[in-house]
């Protein structure tokens, strides 16, 4: 085994799965998480998460009874930390599409150990970020306005307006994740039905599952489905952070009204996706023993990633500076000058060394390949990403006229619920781990050595199971 | 049971026919058991139904006067009322004596709203803030309601009873009568009446705190009567203010600031204006509106104005020989440079060329703080200046109360029955409204003499401090719940008209008095009044009662009297006899430091002296200065904070600032201290009329008590300036509410000053008429002349293509002038695209005919026969606030509480910005008031998902309340951030009074009284719940009225465009400059409004960002003495 192993690894490039998988084992390995018994840490995180959604309920319903005033806002700042989460969700959610759709595309085969886990991701962070909007206007019982529903008082919304947008660009960003990731989903929901044991688990898997058999129609099909996707998913992940950013750009308030939002909020929603899927990513795989399909390699690979989207994230935070002193707008400039040495400067050099200075660090290969460092640095950056929506938003404090100047402080119901939301995610994260399976198991055994029909690795690979 | 009318008698029972001889029988038979009749006569049922019915009744009787909720149509239509149609009457008030003419607006025999009273020389259209407010005391919960007796409540019947029983036999010894300032004839004559005939040996006092005693006594002693001087500042060219706020908190500040303003326009006379003069210890409002502004300590302004008396004596004027002679010595402390600056004033005020409208005459203007003899120099100064019968006028004082009682002066006057309490010989005292307990200084301690009266009969606004040692407290009646009358200064009476019946059942001051004269036939206040003037007009003739019913229903009518019944003094009775007594105190010098301080006592701009401190939407109107809401602070200059290291506030995150003990003759008070700019050193200044007790009731706060209580610092020997004050740090921060946390348009970081107030000299302005407009930052408009370089191209033309074009412009040879094709009005942007030309899509009737003339095929031509424009005159205003107040009254606007205030959250629709200029020691003041601005490319538009605020045809930025789901992203876009958010339910009814308590639900309003607060609402618009974007709509409900006013009389009638151009929006009619014009654009006549829309210092505001707001600005100029330079102040 071990001089096969070498043999095939002087033959082919580092693989893609490492320990000598079979077919076999890969489907063990994986599916043993979803059908073993809930273990007592699982059940502890479980509650954990739980117990934070619930501070989440409890702070919208005290949101809904109360008003909007139970938060920070005031005059000049109209939006806080409710816009503030809402885009930097919606930047996390960017990390699964893009790894499951352009790198499909690109035919980057090392997605493959990641991509269930990101889209995953993606949807539970937009179904974060989607709680924001909607609780955020002053009146929640009428925000159904927004959606372009005949009814009987005529009333349409407003198409001119970027709020609109969002509400279109978010929920087909949305719709279309979640069938890519369903669709991704189903041979292997095929393969839990046929070792379900359980009575409902059988059903359950056996009802997503759509009557999957494996048949070569059905592979036929599901490629080109999941092609599909893949080219209707691409162009979403560019268009809904660019109308996110749309919000801020498309307004006339300094610092706010700038072109170069919508190339700098993608880069930035990818930065923050893969510091995110690094975040999920590095835990789990020791938790799960997955180490042998997210390897060193995959890992270093998104923090290569992170590494070009920091740099070019920071190249937008530059030019932004540039130009509001290139544009000669007094305005401009002074909310560019405000935001690095005014009251929020805290924030903004939060920013900057935590989306500007930490990624550099990952020009170190050895930086990059470590787990502990790769954790660590993919916290700094989604902090420094929640500060960079927080910087924009904060941006109002200070505009046009300076007797309307004035400063914003979150309230305890602001931080609840910003906290509550990550209980929401994981959550829904932690129920994800436990019941589906994390890693997509049959396009992982594509990329192993043993799809390659060259391959003569192990003496005895007669097992050839789609299972 | 049966009637005799019927011979024949149907019967079911043998019983019924025999029932006559035993009715019982019958009874008994269908008698169930637990009807059975007890040996009482008294069945169990019939005892708990007549409880039953007690405790209901019991409870009804708890009840006040609610509306009627009938819902009934007027199938008889009452006279006078039309649904949904206002009434107005014509009324008059006074506050602490200061007349005001008014006209109330009621809805369905509901006053909602107080206007001045365009006939009364005192309003002339126009009120104060306070004045705006006062509507809401009517309805305030914590009113006094019920009269008691210590704290039992009492039936009116019973208190009447008593009133007759303890004053029928009674003789004069014993009996005192305490009142504020009354300007009522009636109330004067039946307390004359009171004194001198039915209870002789009794005593007369008045008692106001803000007092004019000081100028009294000069003027006494100049005069040889007790006199009060009344300014007329139309006819003077050059004004100089001695610590004196007559724009503010003085007397007839409104008819003061009208007449001033009447000078202040350098269009209409030529580039001339007069010029004012201020010179002060405190930054005031009308220190700030000042042209030249000098600091001085208070203790000097009284060198000051011996020193313009001897600048005046050298230049030849007749100054009395005993002020001449002490002057030296009085002047040997005042400053090199404030001596440099009265040679410049004086030389002004004597200037004699004619310099503005008609005015032709300087004169000196003082301030009740200032001592007797600052006033009697000052009226040597304006006798001297030839000022008398011009701009001044010193008047026998009649506003006060009965006219052989205030002689000596309110403060004399309250010593004095202090004594008597204290000796014991008072044995009855009746007070009239006044709460001397809490605004007497606190060395009296009125309270404890206040003890030892046998009876204390209060007729009281509030259960107050007062009340709360009275053995009868009786309300009040509110001004308009009430009969009576007011003479004002100048001696114009109106009759006091009530709008209303008393909600809670009430009696007036005159009503109180003549139960107290037992013999009086009728005591309500409208036979009283009558009575009176009947007897007066009697006077000179026979009257017939049709005639004097003719000349009644005309006073009601008009508001005031046709003739002022006190002649004005012929300036013979005016000669001035110098100071006599009043030189034989010593010349003050305080030798303040910042260890010896001079504590100055201020009036509140909100709260007067305490009156209107339950009044929330005085609270909440920012003072005007220091911006603070909801509370009262220490202000203290920048230099001397340094001293006494207090740190500037601290505007990050809500507003704290240092608290601070102050100390002063021996008491202290743990106050917050506030930096002011431009404020004399070693000074600080107190306003009193905050820190109200109501008696146990939590008005605000959750301690109960808005700001802080000053009145116990002060003396009664010096109750408005006190020396050897300390300041002395707490350690501890204060929170503090101030609505503008950024005072300059410098915005910092080296970056320009923002041109948001643009201004310049009057000279600056002769040279550079349109120096308005060059201030915008892109400022490259047609008709400009000499463009500078960054409106060139660099090729030779003009930048966003631009024409230049040789021209002369008013006779003058110019370089360029720069022409842009295809621009709107002024052509300063072109559109990028094709698009409506914004402003010109709707066209008036005249436009209209000729655009479809000349191009039939146009289709996007529209028709609008409005288009609403608003034009502020920044030159005018004077930051008072008024119409900030007179639009949360108009509209509605929530009160938030200081919390809220504090998150910045104040729902003020409009915005009164006060920025700083220059020097933080000697700034310049501009105020500027902000509301919306009624883009018409308005950026909040098009940001709204749900199309609730869009733009209407006539250019209004309208607001669609019930549509709005309250995303805020149009406050945000907006560039003025004049939107304003409900982030709670600020309209329901108890946050009007409890402001503060909004965010948890333990409002328990103690009265029950929920439906109360709501009756002063406008009908007119709607009330916004939470989640809801609101903002300035021009008064869209005004606009409608005068509109459909316009269509019944016929659009295109004389009578039909008359109702358009006489529409005033709420802001404009309150105020007293009339700087705010508002009107029609495709009204093509003259107006005050297209005359200031055409002036050549109209600006508008962001002219970068191509907004095009229909609010444009008039630029403000200042009347700099060449002779003073540009820097002003010394």
């Amino acid at each position: 085994m071990a001089a096969q192993s070498k043999n095939a690894a002087s033959v082919f490039p580092p693989p893609l799965v490492a320990g000598n998988h079979t077919f076999t084992s890969v489907t063990e390995t994986v599916c043993r998480v979803v059908e073993e018994k809930p273990n007592v840490n699982w059940l502890l995180a479980l509650m954990l998460s739980a117990s934070i959604m619930a501070v989440l309920g409890g702070s919208v319903a005290y949101l809904f009874w109360e008003g909007t005033g139970i938060w920070g806002l005031n005059n000049p700042v109209g939006w806080g930390w409710a816009i503030v989460n809402f885009v930097f969700w919606v930047g996390i959610g960017h990390a699964g599409t893009l790894i499951s759709a352009i790198l499909f595309l690109f035919r980057q085969k090392w997605r493959t150990a990641i991509n269930r886990f990101a889209e995953a991701m993606t949807i539970f962070a937009v179904i974060c970020a989607l709680v924001f909007p909607g609780i955020h206007v002053g009146r929640v019982w009428a925000a159904y306005w927004m959606l372009p529903l005949p009814n009987q008082m005529g009333m349409w919304p407003n198409f001119r307006s970027p709020l609109l947008w969002d509400v279109f660009a978010v929920s087909t960003y949305f719709t279309v994740s979640l069938i890519f990731w369903y669709v991704g989903l189903i041979p292997d929901l095929a393969t839990l039905r046929d070792r379900a044991k359980g009575k409902i688990s059988y059903w359950a898997y056996g009802l997503f599952a759509v009557g999957w058999r494996g048949a070569a129609s059905h592979w036929n099909n599901y490629e080109r489905a999941y092609l599909l996707f893949a080219g209707l998913a691409t162009p979403l992940v560019l268009s809904v952070h660019t109308i996110v950013s749309f919000d801020f750009a498309v307004s006339i308030i300094p610092g706010w009204h700038t072109t170069i939002f919508p190339p700098y909020f993608v880069a930035g929603a990818i930065f923050s996706g893969f510091a995110m899927v690094c975040t999920l990513a590095v835990p789990c795989r020791k938790i799960f023993g997955l180490e042998d399909f997210m390897t060193v390699r995959h890992i270093e690979n998104m923090n290569k990633v992170i590494l070009l989207t920091g740099t070019l994230v920071g190249y937008a935070y530059s030019t932004e500076f540039f130009i509001a002193w290139y544009s000669g707008s007094v305005y401009e400039g002074f909310a560019f000058v405000n935001r690095a040495f005014g009251p929020f400067a805290w924030a903004y050099w939060i920013m900057i060394s935590c989306n500007v200075i930490t990624p550099q660090f990952f020009w170190s290969k050895k930086i990059r390949t470590n787990m502990a460092w790769t954790f660590v640095m993919s916290i700094f950056v989604n902090i420094g990403m929640w500060f960079e929506r927080f910087v924009i938003v904060a941006t109002l404090h200070r505009d046009y006229t300076p007797s309307a100047w004035g400063y914003y402080t979150p309230t305890i119901f602001d931080i609840s619920t910003f906290i509550g939301s990550f209980g929401l995610f994981f959550f829904l994260f932690i129920l994800f781990l436990k019941y589906l399976p994390a890693i997509a198991i049959a396009e992982i055994k594509a990329v192993m050595p043993q799809a390659d029909p060259h391959w003569e690795g192990y003496q005895k690979h007669e097992e050839s199971t789609h299972g | 049971m049966s009637t005799n009318s019927d011979p024949r008698k149907f019967w079911q029972h043998l019983n019924e026919v025999r029932s006559a001889e035993s009715p019982s029988e019958l009874d008994d038979e269908f008698a169930t058991e637990l009807e059975s009749k007890e040996h009482t006569g008294q069945t169990r049922r019939h005892f708990m139904g007549i409880m039953g019915a007690s405790a209901a009744m019991a409870s009804m009787a708890g009840c006040i006067r609610r509306p009627v909720e009938n819902i009934m149509p007027y199938s008889k239509m009452p006279e006078d009322i039309l649904p949904g149609v206002p009434n107005k009457y014509a009324t008059v008030t006074h506050i602490a004596g200061d007349v005001m003419g008014l006209v109330v607006e009621a809805h369905d025999g509901r006053p909602t709203k107080i206007e001045g009273n365009l006939e009364h020389p005192a309003s002339r259209g126009g009120t104060s803030g306070l004045h705006q407010t006062l509507v809401l005391d009517l309805y305030d919960p914590k009113r006094a309601t019920v009269p008691k007796k210590g704290k039992l409540p009492q039936t009116w019947e019973a208190t009447a009873a008593f009133i007759k029983s303890h004053f029928q036999k009674r003789s004069g010894r014993g009996l005192r009568f305490l009142s504020g300032a009354n300007p009522s004839w009636t109330f004067q004559s039946l307390a004359e009446r009171a004194i001198d005939e039915r209870y002789r040996g009794s005593k007369w006092y008045t008692f106001e705190a803000i007092s004019s005693d000081n100028e009294r006594e000069g003027l006494k002693a100049a005069f040889g009567a007790p006199r009060t001087a009344v300014y007329n500042l139309s006819m003077a060219r050059a004004i100089l203010a001695l610590d004196s706020d007559f724009m503010g908190t003085e007397a007839r500040s409104v008819a003061m600031t009208a007449d001033w303003a009447s000078l202040r326009d350098p269009d209409k006379y030529r580039g001339q204006m007069s010029r004012l003069y201020s010179v002060e210890p405190i930054m005031s409002l009308t220190g700030s509106n000042a042209d030249h502004r000098l600091r001085l300590k208070h203790s000097e302004i009284e060198a000051f104005a011996f020193q313009i008396a001897l600048e005046l004596r050298k230049d030849g004027k007749p100054i009395p020989t005993d002020i001449l002679k002490a002057a030296p010595a009085r002047t040997k402390n005042l400053g090199e440079d404030a001596k440099a600056f009265a040679a410049v004033v004086a030389k002004d005020l004597v200037a004699n060329e004619p310099r503005v409208g008609q005015a032709t005459h300087g004169v000196v203007v003082v301030g009740p703080r200032q001592p007797a003899l600052v006033h009697n120099v000052v009226a040597a100064i304006n006798v001297a200046l030839d000022a008398i019968a011009g701009p001044v006028n010193y008047y026998d004082d009649i506003v006060r109360g009965p006219r052989k009682a205030v002689d000596q002066g309110d403060y004399k006057n309250l010593a004095a029955l202090t004594k008597e309490l204290n000796a014991g010989e008072v044995d009855t005292l009746v007070i009239f409204g006044s709460n001397p307990v809490y605004t007497a200084p606190g060395d009296l301690n009125f309270g404890d003499a206040l003890k030892k009266a046998k009876t204390v009969i209060v007729l009281a606004d509030y259960e107050d401090e007062t009340s709360a040692h009275a053995h009868w407290t009786i309300p009040r009646a509110h001004f308009l719940e009430a009969w009576g009358d007011a003479v004002d200064q100048v001696g114009f009476g109106a009759i006091q008209q009530p709008v209303i019946e008393p909600l809670h059942g009430a009696w007036s001051d005159i009503e109180l008095l003549a139960r107290v004269l037992t013999d009086e036939p009728n005591v309500d206040g409208y036979s009283q009044v009558r009575k009176l003037w009947r007897a007066q007009l009697s006077q000179t003739k026979p009257l017939q009662d049709a005639d004097f019913e003719r000349i009644w229903r005309k006073w009601l009518h008009d508001g005031k009297m046709e003739k002022p019944l006190v002649a004005s003094m012929t300036t013979n009775q005016q000669v001035h006899k110098g100071a006599k007594g009043l030189l034989a105190q010593p010349p003050v010098d305080t030798k303040a430091s910042s260890k010896n301080l001079e504590v100055i006592f201020t009036t509140s701009y909100n709260t007067h002296d305490g009156r209107f401190a339950n009044n929330s939407y005085q609270q909440e109107a920012p003072d005007p200065i220091t911006k603070i809401v909801w509370d009262n602070a220490a202000l203290v200059s920048p230099t001397t904070a340094r001293a006494l290291n207090i740190p500037p506030s601290s505007f990050i995150g809500k507003t704290e600032t240092t608290k601070i003990t102050l100390e002063v003759n021996g008491k202290s008070v743990d106050m917050p201290a506030w930096i002011v700019p431009g404020m004399a050193d070693d000074t600080v200044a107190v306003a009193v009329g905050y820190g109200r007790d109501f008696n146990g009731y939590l008005p605000y706060h959750d301690n109960g008590v808005v700001g802080f209580d000053v009145n116990p610092l002060r003396t009664m020997a010096a109750p408005f300036m006190a020396a050897g004050g300390t300041i002395a740090k707490k350690g501890e921060m204060y929170p503090i509410a101030c609505l503008q946390r950024f005072g300059s348009q410098t915005p910092g970081f080296g970056y320009n000053q923002r041109p948001l107030v643009r201004e310049a000299t009057l000279d600056q302005y002769a040279k550079d008429p349109t120096f308005a407009r060059d201030g915008d930052i892109i400022h490259c408009y047609t008709g400009m002349t000499d463009p500078p370089d960054e409106c060139k191209d660099g090729n030779g033309g003009s930048i966003r293509g631009g024409v230049f074009e040789k021209k002369t412009v008013d006779g003058k040879e110019a370089d360029y002038v720069v022409t842009y094709p295809g621009g709107g009005e002024d052509g300063q942007f072109r559109q990028l695209y094709d698009g409506p030309t914004q402003g010109a899509t709707y066209l008036g009737p005249d436009d209209y005919a000729k655009a479809v003339k000349a191009d039939p095929s146009k289709k996007d031509i529209k028709y609008s026969p409005h288009q609403w424009g608003m034009v502020i005159d920044l030159n005018k205003c004077t930051g008072c606030n008024a119409c900030l107040i007179a639009c949360d009254v108009e509209n509605s606007v929530p009160v938030v509480g200081k919390e809220e205030a504090r998150y910045g959250r104040e729902m003020h629709w409009m915005r009164m910005d006060r920025y700083f200029v220059g020097d933080e020691n000697n700034p310049d003041v501009v105020h500027q008031p902000l509301a919306c601005q009624m883009c018409e490319t308005a950026p909040c538009e098009n940001v709204c998902p749900v199309q609730a605020t869009s733009h209407s045809p006539e250019g209004l930025n309208e607001m669609t309340y019930n549509r709005c789901i309250g995303t805020r992203y149009c406050a945000n876009n907006c560039p003025f951030k004049v939107r304003r958010f409900n982030f709670y339910n600020y309209a329901s009814s108890s946050t009007q009074w409890k402001g503060l308590k909004i965010r948890d639900d333990k409002i328990v309003d103690p009265d029950n009284d929920n439906e109360l607060p709501h009756m002063w609402k406008n009908p007119d618009v709607s009330v916004r719940f939470r989640g809801v974007m609101e903002k300035c709509t021009y008064c869209v409900q005004r606009i409608n009225r005068a509109k459909r006013k316009s269509k019944l009389a016929g659009r295109h009638t004389q009578k039909g465009k008359e109702a358009i151009r006489t529409l005033e929006v709420a802001c404009q009619q309150v105020c007293a400059s009339k700087c705010i014009s508002f009107g029609d654009l495709n009204d093509k006549a003259e107006t005050p409004f297209s005359v200031a829309r055409s002036s050549v210092r109209n600006y508008q505001l962001l002219t970068e960002l191509n907004l095009r707001p229909r609010t444009t600005y008039l630029g403000k100029v200042r009347n700099v003495n060449p002779a003073l330079g540009a820097k002003k102040g010394g």
